[in-house]
């Protein structure tokens, strides 16, 4: 029962921002205030829509996570969206950085998730 | 060379845990780690060395302001010295603190041997630490970022503040929160979904709860910042965007909506553990624990509700809503005071500097929570906003409150987290210098804010009267620095005298983190250390009060509890 | 001019709730410790109550009332507050700009502005002219970014934002000259934004007015 009961809190506590939602727009709450905050329920709705599906998929949920093999993966894929970044401030030369740090993190990365379902001899 | 957990031989599960890192000893080993203990300790670190950083920023603030007319830093120096010890203690310092702490903790008190998406969870830490350089980075480039924490449009935009700076600022922004976003999905994720056997939702320890109410502000909430800087970055392309009103309004909500629930998230964490620290040294289960969940959550969705009230003296707001929910804020607030006053008038205290730290919170945030009342009524905004009795305020509720909060944490789980202990006699120095040098620093702020000094004026007139005030305040800051310099101190000696702490070093643990050694094996628990049977949020206490199954069916859930993770039926 | 006696009619009460609160929160953690202490010397255990249902609702029940009468409280006010209603007898138009301010009155087509250079040991800092004893509508702009036009006598502020104007009434009860400040951040010169407001007789606003014939700046 436990791990099924998770999704209720995201879900029942974006149910009760919407009744805090109801009263901003019984109150005079414009479109900006009303789209932003019905945008921010939308998302732990959402979060909690991806608890439910992850229930249904990996009951034994942790099973999925047992080889955290590449690290480096984070730090790389980090240091990529910073250099990205700067590209948008600096501009051109920091794109092919980024694209070659994401590229190397993204695949060491894909590598742990091709990995994941194997028994973890080494 | 590998840690394999699940030796108790109980463990039907046919994977079993094995750590596979390709660095494992050494520097490297910490910088790729995928254990949440490390990444977590990584994240918490930094910010107490921002924490510092930025300290010293606000020490030399208020040199400054010591005394009326002085010019010790320029205007523009000035500028960039608030505006970055703004940013930074909150996107750098209060925030990574807060869920650095879940991080650390929250698969460790509902006992799950790792937290849901390592490799996110560091990605996370490494994009918060690449965010802080580039916003450190900012201030040293040309046209440093000047237009304060909330950089309100259009003297944010590229006409009024020229220069790489505050692009800088913005990307560094954007990195620091987004990061945090994502971590604090991975932990809520974890509380959601990992939790051992017997560990029900209304089982997981109020710090757990405070992490999960956390979590759901950040992931609902920051999503909106990352909007408000897009909106801003878009408008340094193209300023005469930001001659639009509905624009300006438009990204001061969307900040808004961030930056008020970011105020909660760097607040219920330290709440948590605060409750953690009087239930432990009253010797007793937390009081009133099921009123306190659900108010921690009506608490996190009535924060998302109340963004507009920064803005009642934009008349562009909706006062008379923002005015209710703003103060409908105190009914959570105040059931979660009632455990935690109700929790220490059963209990038989022990006076450790934790709990000093804890007790300490106790009035300090309610001068932050009653004022805080005071502002959200506009008729009241409308003499205070924009003075130092807003300085003062939120003052009250991140360092008197919040940062007490974190202190009382740091001191309870340091030695869980390093395996040594911290000198009881100096963490007591740490206290009293705090207490003095905070309630001297901020409470003169009130009166110098109600007499209407405005905020983030680099200088006053002798004729104002501010004076004295003013340089109260200064040595209170200076006190308080000193304080925090005893900490640094008592931390890195404890650190090189390596007194060893033991599983349960106050004796009196009541959640799983304490069952297992200090620091914890890398799965958090193994063969030596098993998972007790959870019958409870605190259950260690019912482990230390004998078997005395409370209804029916306990029996079961006993056998159920006492066998490893992960066995899920 | 209701600005001064609703500030402080609410605010007292709320900082009388507020001290009561303190004092109560600080007896019941005085009460614990002196309880602690009691048990200790007797050896008795902790109490192992985890919950106490009925004291807990009736507590939300109170505190609900506490608040609602608070919201109530903070309604009230601010309907008082905006409810100046009728054509006001004066209007002036405060206009903040990086770093100063201008009054314009639009009705006698000039408009004053000064040096905020220094701040409010200035000499010549713009002062805002008004008669007592009439409704001025005040209506606050900013020619550039977001300023606050703030008069802490007044018990009122508002945002001088681009692009928008806020309109505020206000009805002075007596002669005198106060310093107001910009309450927003505004840049480099941000300190010195003081001004004055001065308030004179109807007969001495009046002369004040023919004194000055320059043309409206824009």
């Amino acid at each position: 029962m436990s791990r099924r009961s998770g999704a209720l809190v995201p879900a029942g506590w974006a149910a009760y921002n919407g009744l805090w939602l109801a009263l901003l727009a019984g109150l005079g709450g414009n479109a900006t205030v009303l789209w932003l905050y019905g945008g921010a329920t939308a998302i732990a709705e959402l979060f909690a829509g991806a608890v439910v599906i992850s229930g249904w998929r990996h009951p034994l949920e942790p099973r999925r996570h047992l080889l955290a093999r590449h690290g480096e993966a984070s730090l790389l894929g980090a240091l990529g969206v910073a250099f990205a970044g700067l590209g948008v401030v600096f501009g051109a030369w920091f794109y092919p950085m980024a694209a070659v740090l994401l590229a190397f993190a993204v695949s060491l990365a894909a590598m742990d998730v091709r990995d994941r379902h194997r028994p973890p001899a080494r | 060379m590998t840690d394999v957990v699940g030796t108790a031989g109980i463990d039907p599960n046919p994977v079993a845990l094995v750590d596979l890192s390709i660095a494992r000893r050494g520097l490297p080993s910490w910088l790729t780690t995928t254990d949440h203990k490390r990444i977590a300790i990584l994240t918490m670190a930094s910010s107490l060395v921002f924490l510092l950083t930025f300290g010293l920023m606000a020490l030399t603030m208020r040199a400054q302001l010591a005394q009326p007319e002085q010019h010790l830093v320029s205007n523009q120096a000035y500028d960039e010295l608030f505006t970055l010890h703004g940013s930074g203690m909150i996107y750098l310092v209060l925030t990574p603190l807060a869920i650095g702490m879940g991080l650390y903790l929250v698969p460790l008190q509902i006992g799950a041997p790792m937290v849901a998406a390592p490799k996110a969870c560091l990605w996370s830490y490494w994009t918060y630490i690449f965010g802080g350089l580039i916003i450190l980075l900012s201030a040293a480039s040309t046209g440093g970022p000047d237009a304060g924490w909330y950089a309100y449009t259009p003297l944010s935009d590229s006409q009024n503040s020229p220069g790489y700076g505050m692009d800088l600022w913005i990307l560094g922004v954007m990195l620091a929160v987004g990061a945090m976003m994502v971590m604090s999905g991975a932990v809520l994720w974890t509380a959601l979904r990992m939790r051992a056997p017997g560990m029900s939702l209304l089982r997981m320890p109020v710090f757990t709860w405070s992490e999960v109410a956390t979590c759901l502000m950040s992931v609902a909430s920051f999503p909106s910042l990352l909007g408000a800087m897009g909106l801003l970055a878009v408008g340094r392309v193209d300023p005469s965007l930001f001659s639009h009103n509905t624009w300006n309004v438009a990204y001061q909500f969307l900040f808004w909506f961030y930056g008020h629930p970011v105020v909660y998230v760097m607040f219920f964490p330290f709440v948590g553990a605060v409750a953690e620290v009087i239930a432990t040294f009253s010797g007793r289960k937390y009081f009133g624990y099921t009123f306190t969940v659900y108010s921690l959550l009506a608490f996190a969705a009535g924060s998302m509700a109340v963004f507009g009230h920064h803005m009642f003296t934009t008349h562009q707001s909706v006062n008379d809503y923002f005015s209710l929910s703003s103060i409908m804020l105190s009914v959570p607030a105040g059931v979660e005071y009632f455990g935690l006053i109700g929790t220490l008038v059963g209990g038989r205290i022990r006076y450790r500097t934790p709990m000093l730290f804890a007790l300490a919170f106790i009035p300090q945030f309610l001068v932050g929570g009653l004022t805080g009342i005071m502002v959200a009524t506009p008729v009241i905004d409308n003499q205070v906003h924009g003075t130092y009795f807003i300085v003062a305020h939120f003052h009250y509720t991140l360092f008197a409150g919040s940062v007490f909060g974190a202190f009382a944490g740091l001191y309870f789980w340091f030695p869980k987290a390093t395996g040594v202990l911290l000198s009881e006699r100096l963490g007591r120095i740490n206290f009293w210098l705090m207490v003095i040098g905070t309630n001297m620093a901020f409470l003169p702020m009130f009166f110098s804010g109600f007499e209407g000094m405005p905020r983030r004026v680099v200088t006053y007139s002798d004729a104002s009267g501010f004076g004295t005030l003013n340089l109260v305040s200064s040595i209170g800051a200076g006190i308080l620095a000193l304080g925090v310099g005893v900490f640094v101190y008592n931390a890195l000696r404890s650190l090189i005298l390596a007194r060893s702490a033991g599983a349960d070093p106050w004796g009196a643990g009541q959640t799983l983190e304490w069952t297992t050694s200090s620091p914890p094996p890398r799965f958090n628990f193994d063969g030596d250390h098993p998972i007790p049977p959870i019958r409870s949020y605190a259950p260690l206490l019912e482990l230390a009060r004998g078997p005395a199954p409370r209804r029916p069916g306990a029996a079961e859930e006993a056998a159920v509890g006492a066998t490893a993770w992960p066995n899920e039926p | 001019m209701p600005f001064r006696s609703t500030f402080s009619r609410v605010f007292t009460l709320e900082v009388g709730i507020a001290a009561a609160v303190f004092v109560l929160v600080l007896g019941a953690v005085g009460f614990a410790f002196l309880r602690s202490r009691l048990r200790r010397r007797r050896g008795e255990e902790p109490s192992n109550k985890s919950e106490h249902t009925v004291v807990e609702s009736a507590y939300v029940v109170l505190l609900l009332a506490v608040a609602g009468f608070l919201v109530w409280t903070s309604l009230t006010a601010n309907a008082q507050e905006n409810s100046a209603s009728g054509r006001p007898s004066v209007t002036v138009r405060v206009i903040g700009f990086q770093w100063c301010w201008r009054f314009d009155y639009p009705a006698s087509h000039f408009s004053v502005t000064g040096t905020c250079e220094g701040g409010a040991s200035g000499e010549n800092l713009p002062t805002l002219v008004l008669p007592t004893g009439r409704s001025v509508a005040i209506e606050v702009t900013s020619a550039d970014v977001v300023h606050e036009f703030s008069v802490p006598y007044l018990r009122y502020r508002t945002e001088a934002m681009p692009d928008h104007t806020n309109t505020f009434r206000v009805t002075l009860t007596r002669t005198g000259r106060w310093l107001g400040r910009c309450s927003e951040f505004c840049g480099v010169l941000h300190a010195d934004m003081d001004f004055y407001v001065k308030a004179v007789s109807p007969a001495d606003y009046r002369r004040w007015l023919e004194s000055h014939h320059q043309p409206v700046l824009s």
